[in-house]
């Protein structure tokens, strides 16, 4: 395989197409031509070229429509415009349709030789800041999702196959594990990542205004309502909207949200005209959707709706090990915002820090920490300036190949349970009949509880999380 | 004087008159002719703004259909410039140096030849 970057010409000119592929075979590049748009773009698809230079006037498909097509099949490939027409009016439109550069014939070879050195210089650029990208996910976690750890990387994993979809997502976890952030990043990773996302939480306003904040109104719509005002489904068109605390919502508004969700158009609150929409919808709870479901709460039709995805993000008591990694990352950002030079936190510190329950999960531990990042005078958070995080590590612990689990006293139930069915189902290979069959319950009662737990259709894997 | 000048300085000369004659209507006070005149002025700029778009087209396609034989000629001349050696380039560059000097050739023929007509 050649290491020569690849060019593709396109000219419907036939002695100024055969130049140019000369002319650039001379500098070193490999070439291929094409004589009009279409045949580009054919050859493009295949040779994914490093680079396009093409004429602008042809017959058929011109120099600006190749454009426009090619920035959606590689949006990061540069192309160079040629022309005979030396209007400013093409040049601005052709470089506000995202053209590299622009030159007019007869091509100052000189220029193209340097335009050509610049634009591969940028393709080789945006190339290293992937990698980098990835490289920075590796050490750190998905974007601003901090987290090594086994019970992570099954969320990076979901969150990556999520967002290639437009399937609606359900999102749960305890309170502070970080839902909103798991949206955002599902957001910013999906194809609609130029469009807006926007929140909405449903637990924290009476079911009118919630009506009103998701769908919008009319003027005069309710007593209040003094003019019309676009809800959250409107402001969200093109990209991603999150209902936190869905669970939460009044069946009558689950059953209008529902609504949304199988035909993509609704009404503003006192209005008339069908509104069309197009959103990509993550709900997010607190709660066990499937018990809320079972307990009446949650809307059956709503939850089998939203259930195409479903990502359970975990407590931090399940990934302790991603604590060193947390805290590492909230003092970059204190340090940022409060103009400070902390190095981090003493092993002690950081023994206190990994050993305590985190009831409040990791919006809790981003208190503590910048509780003490703002007491500290030094460049080094001891323990003395913790704040009290005293008791208790009632976390389950499991030791590789192991066959034991260790629990300590005062541990929940449901807590021990769970862990206890998901490492015996990870011990037989996720084969359910003979997990079921060594844990003494029947197959239906072990498929109960992975439904309940959101992990039906999950694969366990040993010596990790779920 | 008008009939020495090109096909731009016509235009051009109109535009001058016309700009002077909507300074002078204007100035004119309010009278019964007045809305006639304005009317009759705008049908002018109207013809005038036409007209200077048909030129600026035409020199637009002049200058392509100039730049694109050019084009040709000046890239096998670089190639030849870097080798000189190799026959099937000197017959293909004389190939593309003939053909493009012909078409030239034929759209200076055509150029003068409208310009004469008008």
């Amino acid at each position: 395989m050649s290491s020569k970057p690849t060019i593709l010409i396109v000219d419907d000119e036939e002695d100024s197409r055969a130049a140019l592929q000369t002319i650039l075979g001379t500098w070193g590049y490999a070439t291929d031509v094409a004589s009009d748009g279409r045949e580009a773009l054919q050859k493009a698809a295949g040779l994914r070229p490093s680079l396009v230079v093409t004429d602008l006037m042809m017959p058929d498909m011109d120099g600006l429509s190749l454009l426009t097509a090619l920035q959606q099949e590689m949006p990061r490939m540069p192309v160079i415009i040629l022309t005979g027409r030396a209007s400013v009016e093409t040049a601005v439109g052709a470089m506000r349709q995202g053209a590299y550069d622009y030159l007019t014939k007869p091509v100052d070879l000189d220029r193209l030789r340097l335009l050509i050195e610049k634009a591969l210089e940028r393709g080789r650029t945006l190339d290293e800041i992937t990698i980098l990208r990835r490289r920075v996910k590796d050490v750190w976690g998905l974007g601003r999702l901090i987290g090594r750890s086994a019970p992570m990387q099954e969320v990076h994993r979901l969150i990556e196959q999520a967002a290639a979809t437009p399937a609606p997502v359900l999102i749960h976890g305890e309170t502070g594990t970080g839902k909103e952030l798991v949206a955002r990043t599902l957001h910013e990773l999906s194809a609609r990542a130029s469009g807006p996302f926007v929140a909405v939480n449903c637990a924290a306003m009476p079911e009118t205004l919630l009506e009103s904040e998701i769908f919008g109104h009319e003027r005069g719509a309710f007593t209040d309502a003094r003019d019309r005002r676009e809800g959250c489904f409107e402001l969200a068109h093109g990209g991603t909207l999150l209902l936190d605390e869905v669970a939460e919502m009044q069946p009558g508004t689950q059953a209008k949200f529902l609504r949304v969700l199988e035909e993509g158009a609704f009404r503003r609150l006192g209005g008339k005209t069908e509104i069309s929409v197009d959103v990509r919808v993550v709900a997010a709870t607190n709660k066990d959707p499937f018990a809320a479901m079972k307990d009446g709460v949650f809307r059956e039709d709503l939850y089998y709706r939203l259930n195409v995805f479903t990502l359970a993000v975990p407590p931090l008591r399940q990934r302790v090990e991603d604590i060193p990694l947390l805290v590492t990352g909230f003092i970059e950002e204190f340090n940022a915002k409060y103009d400070k030079r902390i190095t981090g936190v003493d092993d002690a510190t950081l023994k206190i820090l990994m050993s305590h329950a985190w009831p409040g999960n990791v919006r809790e531990l981003r208190n503590v920490v910048e509780r003490a990042f703002i007491a500290c005078e030094g460049d080094m958070i001891t323990a003395k300036i913790l704040p009290g995080t005293s008791p208790v590590a009632p976390v389950a612990s499991w030791s590789g190949d192991s066959e034991m689990l260790t629990a300590p006293i005062g541990l929940p139930l449901r807590e021990v349970e769970k862990q206890f069915v998901l490492r015996t189902l990870a011990a037989e290979s996720n084969n359910k009949t003979r997990a079921a069959d060594r844990l003494g319950i029947s197959t239906k009662t072990l498929h109960n509880m992975l439904q309940r737990w959101g992990l039906l259709h999950r694969h366990i894997p040993r010596g990790g999380s779920a | 004087m008008i009939g020495a000048m090109s096909a731009s300085e016509k235009t051009q000369d109109l535009r001058a008159r016309l700009e002077r004659l909507e300074q002078g209507v204007t100035r004119l006070a309010d009278g019964p002719d007045r809305a006639s005149l304005v009317e009759g002025v705008q049908a002018l700029r109207e013809t005038v703004e036409r007209l200077e778009s048909v030129e600026r087209a035409e020199r637009h396609q002049l200058g392509h259909d100039l730049r694109v034989p050019l084009n040709a000629i000046a890239g096998w001349a670089h190639i030849l410039r870097l080798d000189a050696t190799s026959v099937d380039t000197v017959h293909r560059a004389v190939e593309v140096f003939d053909r493009n000097i012909r078409a030239l050739t034929r759209l200076i023929e055509r150029y003068t030849s409208e310009r004469a007509e008008r």
